[in-house]
């Protein structure tokens, strides 16, 4: 008994201690397929309201900016003409031909200067000269296509008169010259003399010893050409920016004078006659000045095509119809030739350019000309605002503007997008016709016409507008998503859209080209202009071998909001957002 | 060298279940001091009862399932999720004990019995949220996850113990175990809450958690976090541990009574404290939380994310309370109630029930072990148990030599009785315990 109990006892204790091995259990081949999964999980979101500003998302280099509370395309710049500069005119001086002239006793007694005397012995003998002029006459194709017409030249020309009184028994050794009247074209003002119709008085000239030979300079300082007889100026200015030609003609000599010759004191016959010669010669003309009419076209003077790019891609659309209700071109411009009294002007065309589409030009209205005057002197600045209408208050920097109606520029962004670039032409941009006085002409070049633009044009969209906004967020595949099945995702909001267009949102899940399966679109929604509702998008099917998501905006602009201005604080506001998910992500260890 | 052995050594603090009804066995004073051993015996210094065990309600059993045939983990499509948390505890917890007694003296005297001895005993516990398995296995769901069975804690300390038991009677006995404690380290997480709360309209991470550390010469690191402008603890040192980390006392109190071959124990044991004297703390210092309905995110920045995130790192960061000096520390009890009946035919063999529960807030657990002895005699005997309780059904036993002037047991309260498919054999379960020990008896 006892026997048995012990040993019974200790086979059954010993078996205790003896494990089971549990085939159920094989460690060394265990299946490592694991699946986690989401039950419908819904993740509560807040989210800040969408404004249109981070939807448009601006470079920092776009035209179109963000003003605060409206979106403009805003394009800046400065522009500048060439410098005025207007020819010098130099008219070559020409030969003038000598006249000699018998000249005759003069029976009068003519009184001799004060201070001449004939000393005792000698014999005094007077002739008469009249009339010993030779004729003359020069010219110019070398004035400047600005210079229009002359009413004066100020200039820096000399002419010089020569007389000879021919003795050739030297018998005289004195000569003196009374009463000199010389012949000139009328208009000439010498320097010192008085030109009286075209006769300029000199001063007695005393030769003495073997002189025989007086020189009379006279240097002339200016022109009036008003006052020259018919046939001594003429002028053609130049057409087609061709020079224009400039011409005088006229007598130039002695119109009268009295020569009384005083004799040597062993000559005890005087002659009866005598002759002189009248050789008149000149320097070249220089023009230092001129008044007249001047008409300066001012050349190189553009603004660089504004290309508008770094758009928003939404704004490039072609079905985007961009209206503008009322663009403004505002320019400030100096004149620097209001110190002349002259005033400038300018047309001005816009070309809107669109690839693959006819150009389209447009101007002021009646191509009416930007005039600046000259009564805020040479810096002005003369400032224009450009626009369909009067805006009711100018933009910053222009605020003394004056305004130029331009109703066509409210086409110029319109249309199907944006142009590429927008052509800025300036039309026949010049200084003047006006009248100058003493313009100087000594080839020192005036500042040019310089200025700024700023083309300001406050964004809206036109009705049935369609702005198009496409975006994906693809490439995410790999091994580890091709393990993910979604069977829910669904976006429960309140959207409230106040901004002047309708949209229609859509996401669209996408799949690897490997996969073979087509894109899903998730849900589409559309949520009016100016309301609010609340929306649910869900997924139909189940989602795998998912690579991404593509989203697409649609903004259509109702009738009721057409040309409403584009705010950037405009709002998108997603609220009460519920995101609910729900899938398994099967995956087999390592 | 004590707190070399308390650390680095296995010890089982629990005592041996299985040995409880066998006199051959002479550490059940430790679990009853009423119990006296059958001899004197001197324990073989630092081998005479040597223990380590692991237990635990989750073992592989809970993580492996068997779908067509082949192996496969919890996460298996296969494997619903019924068949998963039907089969997991309302709480996962995991307890580490071990036990090394030092020096042991047992003497008897007449009907008295009286025992010294010297050990070093550590138990460290971890909890596992069970919502951990509920999210991963039946999919993450707009619910409240709690999380705040996350947690450990952990004490080492020493024991000088002297006990005495004596017949009160024929029938009665009565004994107790005087305990001078030397507590060498304790940490505790005291996770209060932990909560993630994903309702429809908003989700809230929360967590009110505290750290307690009583260890000599321990400080907490601090970093400061410049985005949350917070200081929070970013590790610990030890400048120099000087002496104990603290003091304390115990007494085990037993009975048994006997009569007509059934013999009725009772014993409650470590009914104690320990005074740690450096306590320091790190907290959340309160309710932390966030909140998402507290974020409005924006699409074109990250910034409120940023700022979400930031916050969300904050929960995880404590605060450092400083010392707060002295901490006393009550152990954990626990509580035995037995009876054993010697078979009439053969009273060297005795069957029993013994009923242990050990009193922990967070990882107390209870077991019936049914306990089958057979002691020819003194140089022998042997027993086999079972038991079920908080950490599944559970296989013991215990085996006894006496050889001249040597005593030899080995024994186990959780002996691995199911096992993987070889050549990878681990237990199915997460418990396992060894005993044993060398003595010289007299």
């Amino acid at each position: 008994m006892f026997k048995s109990v012990t040993r019974t006892a200790i086979a059954v204790s010993l078996l205790s201690l003896c494990a089971c091995v549990d085939n159920n259990y094989d460690l060394e081949n265990i299946d490592k397929t694991v699946e986690v999964k989401v039950n419908d999980l819904v993740v509560p979101v807040n989210l800040e309201a969408i404004t249109l500003s981070e939807i448009f998302d601006l470079d920092s280099g776009s035209i179109v900016k963000n003003l605060g509370d409206e979106y403009a395309v805003l394009v800046n710049g400065e522009f500048s003409s060439n410098a005025i500069s207007v020819a010098p005119v130099t008219i070559g001086g020409v030969s003038i031909a000598p006249i000699t002239q018998q000249i005759y006793k003069y029976d009068g007694n003519p009184t001799l200067p004060p201070g001449v005397t004939v000393p005792v012995g000698r014999q005094t003998v007077s002739y008469q000269v009249s009339g010993a002029a030779t004729p003359f006459e020069f010219s110019s194709s070398a004035v400047d296509a600005s210079i229009r017409s002359i009413s004066e030249l100020e200039t820096n020309w000399n002419l010089t008169v020569t007389i000879t009184v021919s003795d050739p028994q030297n018998t005289f050794e004195k000569f003196i010259f009374q009463d000199i009247k010389l012949t000139l074209p009328a208009g000439l003002a010498i320097q010192g003399h008085t030109n009286q119709g075209g006769v300029v008085a000199i001063s007695d000239i005393v030769l003495e010893g073997s002189a025989k030979t007086a020189i009379i300079n006279l240097p002339v300082v200016s022109i009036n050409t008003g006052a020259m007889a018919s046939g001594q100026y003429s002028f053609t200015p130049g057409t087609g920016g061709g020079k224009g030609t400039v011409r005088f003609k006229g007598n130039v000599g002695i119109e009268s004078a009295l020569i009384t010759a005083v004799t040597r004191p062993d000559i005890a016959n005087v002659p009866a006659s005598s002759s002189i010669t009248v050789a008149p010669a000149m320097s070249d003309l220089k023009v230092v000045s001129f008044s007249g009419n001047l008409e300066y076209q001012l050349t190189d003077f553009n603004i660089p095509p504004v290309q508008l790019t770094d758009l928003p891609d939404l704004l490039m659309d072609a079905g985007t119809n961009i209206t503008i209700a009322n663009p403004q071109l505002y320019l400030s411009v100096n004149n620097p030739m209001a110190g002349y009294s002259v005033s400038a002007s300018t047309g001005l065309t816009l070309t809107a350019c669109r690839d693959a589409r006819p150009d389209l030009s447009f101007t002021t209205d009646g191509a009416a000309r930007i005039e600046m005057g000259y009564d805020k002197g040479i810096v002005g600045p003369y400032a224009f605002c450009l626009a369909p209408t009067k805006p009711s208050a100018y933009y910053s920097g222009y605020s003394d503007a004056s305004f130029v109606g331009f109703k066509e520029l409210a086409n110029v962004l319109a249309g199907e997008g944006l142009p590429q670039t927008i052509k800025v032409g300036f039309d026949s941009p010049r200084v003047g016709p006006g009248q100058v006085t003493r313009f100087k002409l000594d080839g020192t070049p005036l500042q040019p016409v310089k200025g700024r633009y700023t083309f300001y044009a406050p964004l809206a969209l036109g009705a049935g507008s369609q702005v198009v906004y496409k975006g994906h967020d693809t490439g995410w595949n790999d091994k580890t998503l091709d393990k993910l099945t979604v069977n829910t995702l669904r976006l429960d909001a309140t959207i409230d859209n106040d901004l002047p267009v309708d949209i229609e949102l859509t996401a669209i899940a996408t799949h690897t080209r490997a996969s073979g399966l087509k894109d899903e679109v998730i849900a589409t929604v559309t949520v009016p202009s100016g309301t609010g509702k609340k929306v649910e998008m869900r997924n139909t099917a189940s989602i795998v071998k998912l690579d991404g998501i593509r989203y697409e905006a649609r903004a259509t602009v109702p009738q009721d909001a057409s040309g409403k201005p584009l705010r950037p604080n405009g709002k998108i506001r997603l609220s009460n957002i519920r995101v609910t998910v729900g899938g398994s992500y099967v995956d087999t260890l390592n | 060298m004590a707190a070399a052995l308390a650390v680095g050594t296995a010890g089982y603090a629990q005592n041996l279940a299985s040995g409880y009804f066998d006199s051959n066995y002479m550490y059940r004073f430790q679990s009853n001091p009423a119990l006296a051993g059958n001899g004197t015996f001197v324990s073989v210094p630092g081998a005479g009862n040597v223990s380590a065990g692991l237990q635990g309600n989750i073992g592989l059993s809970h993580l492996l399932y068997n779908v067509d045939g082949k192996t496969t983990t919890f996460l298996n499509p296969g494997v619903s999720a019924d068949q998963v948390l039907g089969s997991m505890p309302d709480k996962g917890k995991f307890c580490l004990n071990s036990r090394a007694t030092i020096l042991a003296i047992g003497a008897k005297s007449g009907t008295s019995y009286t025992t010294f001895s010297v050990s070093a005993r550590a138990n460290a516990s971890v909890g596992v949220p069970i919502d951990l398995f509920r999210m991963a296995k039946q999919g993450i769901e707009n619910t409240t996850y709690d999380l705040s069975q996350l947690g450990a804690s952990g004490t080492a300390w020493a024991e000088v113990s002297v006990g005495h038991s004596a017949a009160v009677n024929s029938n009665l006995r009565i004994g107790a175990n005087f305990k001078f404690l030397v507590g060498l380290a304790h940490v505790a997480t005291d996770i209060r809450t932990a909560n993630i709360h994903l309702r429809d309209n908003e989700y809230v991470a929360e967590v009110d958690a505290e750290v307690n550390t009583c260890l000599d010469g321990f400080s907490y690191e601090t970093s400061y976090d410049e985005k949350n402008r917070t200081t929070y603890v970013s590790g610990g040192k030890i400048d120099k541990v000087s002496r104990p980390g603290g003091y304390g006392a115990a007494v085990d109190l037993g009975a048994s009574y006997k009569f007509n071959g059934l013999e009725l124990s009772a014993s409650v044991t470590d009914l104690g404290f320990i005074n740690w004297t450096n306590h320091v703390v790190a907290s959340t210092n309160g309710l932390k939380s966030v909140n998402t309905s507290e974020y409005t995110f924006s699409v074109d920045n990250d910034d409120e994310v940023t700022r979400f995130t930031d916050k969300l790192a904050t929960l995880g960061q404590l605060s450092n309370m400083g010392n707060r000096g002295r901490m006393r520390q009550m152990l954990n009890a626990t509580m035995n109630l037995a009876a054993n009946y010697a078979m009439p035919f053969y009273e060297r063999l005795s069957i029993g029930l013994l009923y242990t529960e050990y009193f922990d807030r967070r990882f107390g657990s209870d077991e019936l072990r049914l306990i089958a002895t057979l002691r020819p005699g003194k140089c022998f005997s042997v027993s086999g148990s079972a038991a079920t309780g908080t950490y599944g059904t559970r296989f013991g036993g215990l085996v006894t030599l006496g050889l001249p002037g040597l005593k030899v047991f080995v024994g186990s309260d959780c002996i691995p009785h199911r096992l993987a498919k070889a050549p990878l054999s681990l237990p199915l379960n997460s418990n396992a315990s060894i005993n044993a020990g060398v003595n010289f008896a007299f």
